[in-house]
This record gives C-alpha cells, sequence and structure tokens, in this order.
C-alpha cells in the first residue's frame, strides 16, 4: 500500500476520532414509574404504601437524589420515604425503588387531598450550567369512610416436597382494599402422576393468615395427609374460598424428592427426631436401664469377691 | 434264577416303554406349542402446559430509552415424555396487552411472541421452563392514569408435541406501569465567553430533550444553583429560555429558583424507536460590573406525567 494511501486512512480516522470526543455527552434518561400516587380508598387510621421505581439507562455513576414534598401542611406529616429525604441510587442500578408511606391519623378528617413528591439529582459538576435531571409523582389522596374491598392471588404454586411431608402450596396475595382480608376454606385434590387417579382430597377451614389492608404478602400453607407419599411426580388442584366463592385455583404438577433433597441432611436428622421421638424416648430409657443394671450387678460382685 | 431275569428284563421293558411314551408325548406338546405375540398401541397424549406466571407475578416496570427482561415461567407436562414437546414439538409463548388477544400479531408496543425457551427436560413427562422477553421502554402502560387502565398484561403459552397436539395455558393479569422519562442530548450548557454588560444576543445554546418512556410528558425547568464564581454570582433570571430560537430577551423566559412548566413544550409517547424530542434554546445576559472567571451553576430539566 503506497505511504499516500496510509496517510489518507490515518486522517480520515484521526477525523472521526475528533468528531466522537467533541460530539455533545448526553445525560443519560432519567425517568419515574409510576408518575402517580392514586390512594382513593383511605380510612381513619390506614396505613398505606406504594413503591415506586427512580429508572435510568445509563447508571455509571452513584447519583445523589433529593426529594422534596409539596403538599398541604396540614397532610404533611402523614406522608414519609422509606429512603429519607436524601439518599444515594448506588451506581449500576438502573430501577431502585423507593417505598412512600401514607399514615392516616385515626383523627383524620374526611377529605381529598393533593400534592407531588420531586426527586432530583445532584450530578457531578460539568460544563458552566450543568443539567441535573428531575422527575415528579403526582400524590391524589381520599380520606373516607366506605369499605373497599378488592383482593386477588397473582400467584400459587405447588411446592416440591420431600417425601412424608404434607403437599404444601405457596401463595401470593394483594389486597387493594381498605380492610383486612382471610381465606374461609381451601381444597387439594392430590392425583397420580397422569391426572387420573384421585388419590386424597384434603380440605382446610381454619388457620389461614389475615392479610392486612393495602398490603402483599408471601405464605406457605400445609395440607396435612395421612399417608406416606412416596418419591415421584404428581398433580395437584388446589382451590381457595372466600365465603363460599372460589377465588383462586391451580392445576398443576409437583414432585416428591427424596427425604433430605430440599431440608439437607441436619435438617432431615433433626426432621427424623421430631418423628419418632417418641420411639427414641423409649429406647433412651432402655439403654439407662440397661446401664444400670450392669453397674449394679458390678458392685455386688465386687462386694461378694471381698467378703 | 430265570425268573428273576425275565423279572428284570420286564421291567426294563416296561420302563423303556414308559418312558418313549412320556417322549412321544412331550414331544407332541412341544410339537403344538406357539408363540403368542402382543402389541399395543401406545395414544399420544396432548401436552398440558400449567403454572404460567408472568414476570413473576409481580407488575412490569419498564427502563427508559432500553429494553427490559421480563420472564415468563411455566411448566409443561406430556404422558409421551416431555421430549415430545421440548425436542420434537415446539413452544411458543406469547407476552400481549390483555385488549388485543393472545392472538395478536408481533408489536413492540403490545404484543410480543417467542418460540425459544430454557428447560429442563431430561426425561420424564414434566419440565419446566422460561421464556425471556425483552420489552421495549415504549410498551403501553395499564396502569391506573395510563390510556388502558381497565386492562393488564399477560402471558400465554402455546405448547406442540410431535403429533401437532395442542395445549394452551394463560397467566394472571399484570400491570404494566406509567413510565414518565427523558432524556437530554447534552449534560451541560455553555455559554462560552460573555463580557460584562453584553449579552448572547441570538447565540442561543441548544438541550433538546427526548422521551424516554410510554407516557406523554411536559418539561419542567428551573435552577437548583444559580452562575457562581467564589462569592460571585449571577442571578438566575439572567439565563432565559424559549421553544424557538430568540435574540436576547426576545419573547423568552426567564430561569426561576421553582420549577416551571415550559409553555408549548410538548412529548408525546413514542411508538418505536424513532425519537420524539423538542429542543430548548438558551441565552444569558452579564450584568455589567459582574467580576470576570469561570461562573458554573445546576439548572434542572424535569419530566412531568401529562395523562
Amino acid at each position: 500500500m503506497s505511504f499516500k494511501i496510509v496517510n489518507l486512512l490515518i486522517s480520515v480516522f484521526l477525523v472521526f476520532l475528533l468528531l466522537f470526543l467533541l460530539a455533545p455527552q448526553t445525560q443519560g434518561a432519567f425517568g419515574i414509574s409510576p408518575p402517580f400516587l392514586n390512594a382513593n380508598y383511605l380510612i381513619k387510621g390506614a396505613r398505606y404504601s406504594q413503591i415506586i421505581y427512580l429508572v435510568q439507562d445509563q447508571p455509571n455513576e452513584d447519583l445523589k437524589i433529593k426529594a422534596v414534598l409539596d403538599i398541604s401542611e396540614k397532610i404533611r406529616s402523614w406522608i414519609k420515604i422509606d429512603k429519607g429525604f436524601e439518599f444515594v441510587i448506588p451506581k449500576g442500578t438502573r430501577q431502585f425503588p423507593v417505598e412512600v408511606i401514607i399514615e392516616v391519623p385515626k383523627d383524620a378528617g374526611l377529605g381529598i387531598y393533593r400534592g407531588n413528591l420531586s426527586f432530583t439529582g445532584a450530578p457531578a459538576q460539568s460544563g458552566q450550567v450543568t443539567i441535573a435531571m428531575g422527575v415528579q409523582v403526582a400524590l391524589n389522596l381520599t380520606v373516607g369512610e366506605g369499605i373497599y374491598q378488592k383482593l386477588s392471588v397473582p400467584m400459587i404454586r405447588l411446592l416440591d416436597i420431600e417425601e412424608s411431608w404434607a403437599p404444601r402450596v405457596y401463595i401470593k396475595v394483594s389486597n387493594e382494599g381498605n380492610v383486612s382480608e382471610v381465606f374461609t376454606g381451601a381444597t387439594y385434590e392430590l392425583m397420580d402422576q397422569f391426572g387420573e387417579t384421585r388419590l386424597a382430597y384434603m380440605q382446610k377451614t381454619k388457620d389461614f393468615p389475615e392479610i392486612p389492608p393495602f398490603t402483599q404478602g408471601e405464605y406457605t400453607i400445609e395440607f396435612p395427609i395421612n399417608f406416606h407419599l412416596g418419591i415421584g411426580q404428581y398433580w395437584g388442584n388446589v382451590v381457595f374460598y372466600q365465603n363460599e366463592k372460589a377465588v383462586a385455583s391451580q392445576k398443576t404438577v409437583f414432585n416428591v424428592l427424596k427425604a433430605g433433597s430440599i431440608s439437607g441432611s441436619v435438617a432431615q436428622f433433626s426432621g427424623f427426631m421430631k418423628t419418632n421421638k417418641n420411639y427414641l424416648f423409649i429406647t433412651l430409657i432402655i439403654i439407662v436401664f440397661a446401664i444400670g443394671f450392669g453397674i449394679w450387678r458390678k458392685n455386688r460382685r465386687a462386694k461378694k469377691a471381698s467378703l | 434264577m430265570i425268573q428273576s431275569v425275565f423279572k428284570t428284563l420286564g421291567l426294563v421293558l416296561i420302563t423303556v416303554a414308559v418312558g418313549a411314551g412320556l417322549l412321544i408325548v412331550l414331544n407332541s406338546v412341544a410339537a403344538s406349542t406357539s408363540t403368542i405375540t402382543s402389541s399395543v398401541i401406545v395414544e399420544n397424549a396432548m401436552p398440558i402446559p400449567s403454572a404460567v406466571f408472568l414476570n413473576n407475578a409481580s407488575a412490569i416496570t419498564l427502563t427508559p430509552n432500553a429494553t427490559t427482561t421480563v420472564v415468563v415461567n411455566f411448566t409443561v407436562t406430556d404422558d409421551n415424555g416431555c421430549s415430545d414437546v421440548f425436542t420434537n414439538g415446539n413452544v411458543t409463548t406469547t407476552v400481549f396487552r390483555s385488549g388485543v388477544g393472545s392472538a395478536c400479531t408481533a408489536d413492540s408496543l403490545n404484543c410480543y411472541i417467542l418460540s425459544t425457551t430454557t428447560h429442563n427436560c431430561a426425561g420424564g413427562n414434566s419440565a419446566n421452563a422460561t421464556s425471556t422477553f425483552s420489552i421495549y421502554y415504549f410498551a403501553q402502560a395499564t396502569d391506573g392514569d395510563s390510556s388502558f387502565p381497565s386492562e393488564a398484561w399477560q402471558a400465554q403459552v402455546f405448547a406442540r408435541d410431535a403429533s401437532s397436539a395442542t395445549g394452551t395455558a394463560t397467566s394472571s393479569l399484570q400491570e404494566l406501569n406509567t413510565l414518565t422519562a427523558i432524556n437530554v442530548t447534552t449534560s451541560s450548557i455553555n455559554y462560552g465567553t460573555v463580557s460584562a454588560g453584553t449579552d448572547t444576543a441570538s447565540i442561543n445554546q441548544v438541550a433538546t430533550s427526548t422521551n424516554a418512556g410510554n407516557s406523554s410528558t411536559t418539561l419542567r425547568l428551573y435552577a437548583q444553583s444559580t452562575l457562581t464564581f467564589g462569592t460571585n454570582s449571577i442571578a438566575t433570571s439572567s439565563q432565559r429560555y424559549s421553544t424557538s430560537t430568540f435574540t436576547y430577551p426576545g419573547t423568552s423566559t426567564a430561569l426561576t429558583d421553582s420549577a416551571v412548566t415550559v409553555s408549548g413544550f410538548f412529548l408525546t409517547a413514542p411508538t418505536s424507536t424513532n425519537l420524539v424530542s423538542q429542543p430548548t434554546f438558551w441565552g444569558l445576559q452579564v450584568p455589567g460590573g459582574t467580576a470576570t472567571g469561570t461562573y458554573s451553576g445546576v439548572n434542572v430539566f424535569a419530566s412531568l406525567f401529562q395523562p
């Protein structure tokens, strides 16, 4: 390749490099999701919380954030932020959760309250006028007296278990209402690996967890059976009820695994001890008596020999 | 003696005769035995997807200007073996806004379709699988103040086995939250050298804001800290901005210390990766008697959700 062509290629490369370096550097996008908090069914004494996310696409540096609450002085004390009003989003974090908590006093007045909560970044100084990014959450609060019920069960999982365990169900529950909720019943139909033959049918009518208002909860519920479930795959069909109305159900497969597969050997041993504690107690008594008898006989022989 | 010889001979002959007779009988039985073959036709069992969960049964939060990973977890059971589906058949997963339905056409706004999954099928009738989606920042929101508040997003799994038998299952509904975000194409505004007692005249600095979310947005501007050099400062109101070019001061708006919504500024929600953007133009006046030096400050660009 001739010297002139090499020179030309190097020059072109340098021009492009210069243009790239001189190109304006972007701030990186910054936003909020969702940009509103609508608490429309608050009652006196209620506690409401919502997670909002501060989001960014280029979290290359730690980002200091300052929050400012703009709302009537009358209700300013109701509103808190779990992170406080100044915090840092660590670098590398694209979605940073912030919990906004509203605690309505028991003597609160009824009414509709509006305001906003803004979050502003404090980036490192850059150029003459640094551009900082900000976002805002619109706050809409209604304090009333009516009962509002809205319960949903977005997830029901039939958990894998070990042999001799009772079938277990994991549920995620969301109570968006302003009163506590509780299931009134549940059924669990246990079938073979083909889903053809029913092996057991369990019903539960008590000992369900109470789900407080405006909360999400995760629970594991057991359905005891009176026989040993061996290793293998099974179908389970579970239904949850409120006042005899089915509110959620799931039919799927789960596995019964070898003892210790989930709990580990230590837990397996303690489980064995718990299950067989009566037999172990009797065995211990027998051993103690045997040792005691042996000592008594030895002493007796020694006494005879001395005579 | 002769009698005994004849007796013995007779016994031998009888024994031989009996033995020969037995042999003849056995051979005839053997000759009449036939091989019975048995056969059975194993019917094809249809695949059964179950336990479908979208985004771990949680609301979807997007990342500005980027795609967000959203997974769909599910189980597929086939009594002919899970490989009848995962090796010899196929699985298609669709994530969609409920209003467009599961038979939607792929669209980055509201319908994502994948034919690839990761799974743990290793023999046996069931396998757990995951489909991983990349959802764009402009995908349509379904929460409270969005354009689709009575809808939500869902995932549907469609499984087909080697004999083309099919089965489907659908997840519970999940919200896709509103994302309000902007990206500013420069990290700073640089007015260059401006002598005391003069202004930037018709030379405007440009800061372009781009919509990086899935909602319409306006812009609010204010000074977090005014231009300062040591103990010297230039009043916040010396900076002015407009949505069109101007000769200082023209019809521009003076910057303030508290947020002001920019008149005439509106970014619609993007519907693709094509940028939705709008510039703001900036000018500065340096009052007479201002000390020489390099002044710096911080201006805030804040997005504001517009339903």
